[in-house]
């Protein structure tokens, strides 16, 4: 008996904290990207504002690898790009990335779900300046999979990240 | 040579196409490298990342024009979002990449510095953007500052621009420099292997061509070879056939010429005869001489080991040459181990004979030595020593050559073919021996040869049948010769009677089985080549009708080994090598018949012309008839009769040759019939017989033995004379050159 009132009470608070999951809170501080299209999830009238806090909130991950943009090894870290769209309930498969500069690139969702990509928020455990590409950097695992070391990818990692469009 | 070449050639083609391998290899690292190289610097394209710069200057002055319309806060964080925007691109113009990439372009990197350093000098002044009395000054000198900026970045956008073509027909142009040094390098590699397979294909082609060539070489050599083999059988068998041939007249040259010693003849005509006789003899051995060293020439020699006394072939050697040196006046001193050993007999006999022979030859006076010795390991080693001429040291070397005398003089002085030692040499080498000559001291020379004679058994002592009888010996019993030659059979039969013996004739081996059915014969003396029945077919009949104990001699001009291996495997008792003279005749006969002492008185008064008349097998004349007729017609018509048929016998013997030569059978044939019945009529019965022995021959297409018939006209002739002159000294010379005429 007792074991069924703790398990319904377990159940009710499991359904109870994936609703609240569910239902992305508002950003609190300054909106750095903003996620919009087929998403199921929203929190603004654009679709997901998301600000650092809940960017570093996300699953993450660290990858040191050589870049065309750093003279060395650099340590990108940040929440992985499949967190992300979980998070956000994405449901179609490309991805309309647009930096701070008006570039657009479309990245494959298949990318983020294949690999390990990050949008890393921080070099060397710092957060990145606009100055130093920042705030978000799309960065692909160059360090695992050395075949991602071309042009493609280069172009789809994105730097000053501001917006993503699931279409 | 050519072989060699086409080797270097391909050695050569090989090195090439290894060196061509090593270029493309190299050519393809390099390109592999090219590309390692560009996959490295791959990065912001440089024109783009300019274009960007460009761009974003031209942004950040559109956002602080903005700021002139009036200046909010919002519109502030944009240009401080485009200047940091701005300034995060600075950093592509200072980086290793982009650096190492226009590190050669003096001016595009001056300006790319001249650029970054313009926006970071731009930092304070839009970082003291704000609402303040100089905002306006800031401003436009905000503006002026980005304007100068902006023709730079231009300036910078079009100099990259340049510089990237640059480096792109540069890359271009080294990357097809790769590419055709790649051709290049793979067309000549391919052209080698192409050269290789040729050659190869050459090589292989000529192989195939002299395989080829080798193939029909091999066949016609062999085809050469049997040929060959077809030719030396050939050569062989003509050369049996010649000596057979020639020792026929030969035996009866040498017969007659034996018998012919014993008639009364004066001191010329004795001498004269004696030199028809040595001719004779000469002859017979060179005739001997050149058909061993044809034999062994053509390798047709078969040695037959067996072992034999020693001794008896010493003995036979001094009894022949004994003789010979006695009547030189010279010694002859034999010294042998009494010994069965084991090699050809009759092979060793013919080197000693040949040896000794030569010594005795050019020995005049001392003597001749013939050593013989066994050593340890069953070699028979033989030294012949002459106290003769000597040889000349430098004459050694060529003393064994073929037909080598040591010079024209001694071949004048002795004769002989030169054959002598050559065959002698050859026929020791061939018995696994050796020979040489070596000087000996005090003159003359010493010959001497070894030759294996292994095993060696103990002698039981020397047989007494080979020692010499003496040459007049008498016997006594009844002998049938088996002869269908007639000159042959009327030799056996004078030396036969000579010797006190009766004498039958079979003309061919069923006669003499018949003949043996009848009567009682102490010796039976066979021809082996007759016709109707053969020598050897006859014996083995006669020994299978169970007479084993009866002597039967085989007989033939044939000299052979292999004849006697046949007599003796046919079931006859002995062989004697035609010719046959009163010495091999005595020695047979004294070895199986038994003897009587010799008695001078009863053959040296005996005339040739009793014994032509004795005995009833081989009558030169039938005195019967002859009797007959000179009772009925009278002696001188048979006289005239019998000069007449001469001149007719000569004249038909010639006919019947002449028409035998030109094919026509049936002419000789008649013309030795006519002979035979005039001869019959008038009691010549020995041309009878020798007509009878021609027709047959001519008839069973055998060899036509001229030389037999005009022997018996011959004799017959001579046996009449004697009888119509009473005087066997004198016959009628004319007689005797028509005869020598028509049968010439």
């Amino acid at each position: 008996m007792i074991k069924c009132i703790v398990a319904a009470c377990l159940a009710l608070f499991g359904v109870a904290s994936l609703a609240v999951a569910a239902e992305i809170p508002p950003p609190k501080a300054a909106v750095i990207l903003t996620v919009s299209g087929k998403i199921a999830n929203s929190n603004s009238a654009a679709g997901v504002a998301l600000d650092a806090a809940m960017l570093d909130a996300l699953p993450a991950k660290t990858t040191i690898a050589d870049t065309p943009w750093y003279p060395a090894k650099t340590r990108f870290e940040g929440p992985l790009g499949s967190a992300l769209l979980d998070l956000v309930g994405a449901t179609g498969t490309m991805l309309r990335v647009t930096a701070l500069n008006d570039y657009v690139v479309e990245i494959p969702v298949a990318d983020f779900r294949k690999w390990p990509v990050i949008l890393a928020t921080k070099i060397d455990g710092k957060p990145i300046s606009v100055r130093e590409k920042g705030p978000i950097f799309v960065i692909y695992p160059f360090d695992q999979e050395p075949s991602l070391y071309n042009e493609l990818y280069f172009g789809r990692s994105a730097w000053q990240l501001k917006s993503i469009e699931v279409r | 040579m050519q072989n060699r070449l086409s080797n270097l050639g391909i050695l050569t083609l090989v090195c090439i196409s290894l060196l061509l391998g090593g270029v493309v290899l190299a050519t393809f690292t390099a390109l592999g490298s090219r590309h390692r190289a560009t996959a490295e610097s791959v990065r912001e394209d440089a024109v783009w990342a300019s274009y960007q710069l460009d761009r974003e200057i031209k942004k950040l002055a559109g956002a602080v024009r903005e700021l002139t319309g009036g200046f909010t806060d919002a519109r502030r964080a944009d240009v401080i979002l485009r200047y940091d925007i701005l300034y995060s691109r600075t950093s592509v113009l200072t980086s290793d990449h982009y650096v190492r990439k226009f590190g050669d372009d003096a001016e595009l990197l001056r300006l790319a510095q001249d650029t970054r350093e313009r926006i970071l000098k731009l930092a304070p002044l839009v970082d003291a953007l704000g609402p303040s009395a100089e905002q306006a000054d800031r401003i436009s000198s905000l503006l002026v500052e980005l304007d100068s900026l902006g023709q730079v970045s231009e300036r910078l956008l079009n100099v990259s621009n340049l510089a990237q073509s640059r480096i792109r027909v540069e890359d271009r142009a080294a990357l097809g420099a790769d590419y055709s040094r790649l051709a290049n390098a793979m067309t000549a590699l391919i052209a080698s292997l192409a050269l290789i397979v040729t050659y190869l294909g050459i090589q292989l082609y000529f192989i195939r061509i002299a395989r080829r060539r080798f193939e029909r070489l091999s066949v016609e050599n062999a085809d050469a070879a049997k040929r060959a083999e077809a030719g030396a059988r050939a050569k062989s068998i003509f050369l049996a056939t010649m000596s057979h041939e020639i020792r026929t007249p030969l035996n009866g040259i040498i017969g007659m010429v034996d018998v012919m010693r014993d008639s009364v003849m004066n001191a010329g005509q004795r001498e004269r005869l004696g030199i028809i006789g040595d001719c004779s003899d000469t002859l017979l051995a060179l005739i001997d001489d050149i058909l061993d060293f044809s034999k062994l020439e053509s390798g047709a020699v078969d040695f037959e080991m067996a072992p034999f006394e020693l001794g008896e072939v010493c003995a036979a050697v001094t009894n022949v040459m004994g003789q010979r040196a006695s009547q030189k006046g010279i010694a002859l001193h034999v010294d042998n181990p009494q010994a069965i050993v084991t090699t050809d007999a009759t092979r060793l006999r013919q080197i000693l004979f040949n040896l000794v022979g030569n010594a005795v030859k050019f020995t005049d006076r001392g003597c001749v030595k013939l050593t013989c010795s066994l050593d340890h390991e069953d070699r028979l080693r033989v030294e012949v020593e002459d106290t003769g001429i000597g040889i000349p040291p430098e004459a050694r070397d060529r003393l064994f050559q073929d037909f080598s005398q040591l010079d024209i003089t001694i071949n004048r002085r002795y004769g002989g073919t030169g054959l002598g030692l050559a065959i002698c040499r050859r026929l020791i080498r061939a018995l696994g021996g050796d020979i040489g000559v070596s000087p000996r001291e005090g003159g003359g020379s010493r010959f001497w040869f070894t030759l294996p004679v292994g095993p060696v058994a103990e002698s039981k002592g020397l047989r007494g049948t080979e020692v010499d009888a003496p040459m007049d010996q008498r016997f006594s019993g009844r002998v049938l010769v088996v002869e269908d030659n007639l000159v042959n059979f009327t030799v056996a039969r004078e030396l036969l009677q000579r010797s006190g013996l009766e004498v039958d004739h079979a003309p061919d081996g069923a006669i003499a089985i018949h003949l043996l059915g009848a009567t009682h014969y102490d010796l039976v003396l066979m021809d082996m080549q007759m016709p109707v029945m053969s020598g050897l077919d006859a014996t083995r009949a006669i020994r299978a009708q169970g007479r084993t104990a009866l002597p039967i001699i085989g007989l033939t001009a044939n000299a052979f080994a292999s004849d006697r291996e046949e007599c003796m495997a046919a079931g006859m008792s002995d062989f004697v090598a035609k010719p046959i003279n009163r010495a091999k005749m005595t020695g047979i006969l004294a070895r199986w018949l038994p003897g009587h002492p010799s008695s001078r008185e009863t053959t040296s008064d005996a005339t040739p012309d009793d014994h032509l008349r004795a005995g009833d097998g081989g009558m030169l004349i039938d005195e019967a008839v002859r009797g007959a007729l000179r009772r009925e017609i009278g002696a001188d018509l048979l006289d005239e009769l019998t000069r007449g048929f001469w001149a007719e016998a000569t004249g038909m013997a010639s006919e019947a040759s002449k028409a035998l030569a030109s094919g026509e059978r049936h002419g000789a044939v008649r013309a030795v019939h006519t002979l035979k019945g005039v001869a019959g009529t008038l009691g010549l019965t020995a041309v009878e017989a020798a007509a009878q022995a021609a027709q047959h021959a001519i008839e069973t297409d055998t060899v036509f033995d001229m030389a037999a018939l005009q022997t018996a006209i011959l004799r017959t002739v001579l046996a009449c004379e004697t009888e119509i002159d009473g005087d066997a000294a004198t016959p009628k010379r004319d007689v005797i050159q028509t005869i020598a005429r028509r049968s010439a």
